[in-house]
């Protein structure tokens, strides 16, 4: 049992959880509202988000980063919504952005990998890329999806599980079972250390370009949902994400530096930023207050998080209880 | 012979080598792809474009040399805050007003920039998330007190940077070039704490072991990096004539590709000033040739992008593992 409570409390997800659940509480404390519909459109709204921080999720864990996903996001909505205006039906038009995106996710792990630039500056370069294609073959927001695409995504799959749900659970099971596999140890070794990983026979090339293809297959996807949300297209749709999502990894207990953490921290910190965006909302605060609110409540999450994993500061926490409790004696 | 050869080497082991080699093709593309390219107006533009994003990149460098992955994201926001609120403070048109303007601009960007330092120094987070989310702070903090409807009028004075000294040569260019030698020549290279600074860059572990307070040092530099992106706003909006909600974002990467592209290494502990300046000038001429060729926005940052990673491929691979 003991055992039990001291891998709960060194597990890196505890704080996002905690935070999430917290903020939930305050969520549901405040609107006086949990329905099962409540949940299903959080979900539904939220599903990009959390597909964009897996996928940034895996560039961190193996040391890197990638701040070209959001592009790439957007990338795919232009593309679905462009082929659809051509005739295309929306099934081809889908397969065919996703395709795009798993290809944008190889490039960059070209890059990357074989080329071995600098990740953030490297997917700096290709986000110009990206939302330079969308943009250029989008100019305006605009365009036209079918909405029975919309009552697909928000429909249940053999009238059990959600869509999205499932749309979540396709990047997640990738990972997975990446996870199973030596691939998985080699992926985190490599995160703590490239030197050591390639002297001890490591592939660091096919790792960097494995994790960068799926990070633009998990961002592929994320694209298909919110053009699901959406049924239109917008040439600025992904531009936040990519920065959100390090942050909700990053609250998630994945570090920067590379090797620590999991896909479910990054998850867990998604929802949390999403609450508290809800909670940010549904206070009636005005517009204008609303991001400053929402910045400084996510700068005191990074840093509680942070200050949670931190062992100096542990230490001295600990060292100070037990003073108190040598006093009490 | 020997020593000719030696010279050769050493001039193309220069880390400016790169970013001069690309200006200088760029400036035979642009007068041979557009009219009127080299003339006196276009040229007398572009050295102001490049003074702006120069002062950018020197708040950058100096982060970026302090080392431990450091990074300032808020480069931009801290532009647009103050494009915003400095000519707010110059209502009167004399010089008492534009002193204070500057000083206030400046203590505006320090204190963002120490609350960074204080972040990445004494909290512990990484570089690139404290300063993300300072920058998402501070653009919060402009939404909030100007409702969304700056209402910014610029007085003469301020825009008075765009004022010709001579020939192609303007106020602002001239300011930010001898702000440049006298930060790069006197901050950097002769004063102990341009020395302590690359120390602590090069290797924290030895410069705490010579008694450098790498902490501090690392802190003023993002104080440094505030300060100068706050008078980087100020002169922006200055030559810009107008201000608008974020207007100066897209600086924060810009600046992060200039000091690359000038040679400074992001790993830290090595670099300089000038090559950010060098930098700065390339990004400039590559979007003044692809405006002056009238493209849609789109297939210019296409364009942008791909020879940005043109440029990465040359100047910032890192070297195979094996070695």
């Amino acid at each position: 049992m003991l055992n039990i409570f001291k891998k709960v409390k060194k597990w890196s997800t505890l704080p996002a959880l905690v935070l999430f659940l917290l903020f939930l509480m305050i969520y549901i404390g405040i609107s006086g509202k949990f329905t099962l519909s409540f949940l299903n459109s959080f979900i539904s709204t939220n599903t990009p988000a959390i597909c964009v921080a897996i996928g940034v999720a895996a560039t961190i864990i193996i040391g890197g980063t990638d701040i070209s996903l959001g592009s790439i996001v957007t990338l795919t909505n232009v593309i679905i919504v462009t082929l659809v205006g051509k005739n295309y039906s929306v099934i081809t038009a889908v397969l065919l952005a996703l395709l795009f995106a798993t290809l944008a996710g190889l490039f960059n792990g070209l890059l990357i990998g074989v080329m071995r630039i600098n990740p953030l500056l490297t997917t700096f370069a290709t986000s110009t890329v990206f939302s330079g294609i969308a943009l250029w073959l989008l100019p305006y927001p605009g365009g036209m999806i079918p909405y029975f695409y919309s009552d697909w995504y928000n429909s249940k799959f053999l009238n059990l599980i959600p869509i999205p749900v499932i749309m979540i659970a396709l990047p997640l099971v990738i990972w997975l079972i990446f996870m199973k596999l030596p691939f998985g140890i080699k992926a985190y070794a490599l995160g703590r250390d490239v030197k050591k990983a390639y002297a001890s026979g490591i592939n660091v090339t096919a790792i960097r370009l494995l994790i960068h293809t799926f990070a633009g297959f998990a961002s592929g996807i994320a694209g298909i949902c919110i053009s699901a949300s959406m049924c239109a297209g917008n040439p600025k749709v992904g531009d936040t994400m990519s920065m959100n999502s390090i942050a909700a990894a990053v609250i998630g207990g994945v570090s920067l530096s590379g090797g620590v953490g999991g896909v479910w921290g990054a998850i867990f910190g998604s929802l949390f930023l999403s609450i508290l965006i809800s909670i940010v909302v549904s206070a009636n605060m005005s517009s204008y207050v609303q991001s400053f609110v929402q910045a400084i409540i996510l700068l005191l999450g990074v840093i509680c998080t942070v200050m949670a994993s931190d062992k100096e500061i542990k230490n001295k926490i600990t060292r100070l209880w037990k003073k108190e409790d040598g006093q009490n004696e | 012979m020997n020593n000719s050869a030696k010279k050769s080497n050493d001039i193309l082991k220069n880390p400016y080598l790169p970013a001069i080699s690309v200006s200088v093709v760029l400036l035979i593309v642009g007068q041979i792809l557009t009219k009127g390219f080299l003339s006196q107006n276009n040229i007398s533009s572009i050295m102001m474009t490049t003074a702006i994003l120069t002062l950018a990149s020197m708040a950058q460098a100096a982060v970026v040399i302090s080392g431990d992955m450091g990074l300032d994201m808020s480069v931009g926001a801290i532009m647009s805050l103050t494009a915003l609120f400095g000519p707010m403070i110059i209502f009167k048109s004399n010089a008492i007003t534009m002193i204070v303007a500057v000083v206030s601009v400046v203590l505006m960007g320090a204190f963002v920039g120490l609350l960074n330092g204080i972040g990445v120094q004494y909290l512990k987070i990484v570089p690139l998330v404290m300063t993300l989310i300072m920058s998402s702070v501070v653009n919060g903090f402009a939404l909030f007190i100007t409702k969304g409807q700056p209402s910014v009028s610029v007085s003469k004075t301020l825009q008075g940077v765009g004022a010709v000294v001579f020939g192609p040569l303007r106020v602002l260019t001239l300011i930010v070039i001898i702000l440049l030698f006298v930060l790069e020549i006197f901050m950097l290279r002769r004063s102990k704490y341009g020395r302590s600074l690359f120390l602590a860059g090069n290797n924290r572990n030895a410069a705490d072991l010579c008694g450098i307070n790498s902490r501090k040092v690392i802190l003023i530099a993002y104080v440094f990096s505030g300060l100068i992106s706050g008078l980087a706003g100020l002169m922006l909006v200055g030559y810009a004539g107008s201000a608008q909600m974020q207007m100066a974002n897209q600086y924060t990467m810009l600046s992060v590709a200039a000091v690359v592209i000038g040679g400074t290494n992001l790993a830290g502990g090595k670099g300089s000033l000038i090559g950010g300046a060098l930098g700065s000038l390339v990004l400039i001429l590559i979007t003044n040739i692809l405006q002056a060729l009238n493209m849609p926005a789109g297939l210019r940052s296409l364009i942008q992008g791909i020879i940005l990673v043109g440029i990465l491929m040359i100047n910032s691979r890192s070297p195979k593992l094996r070695q």
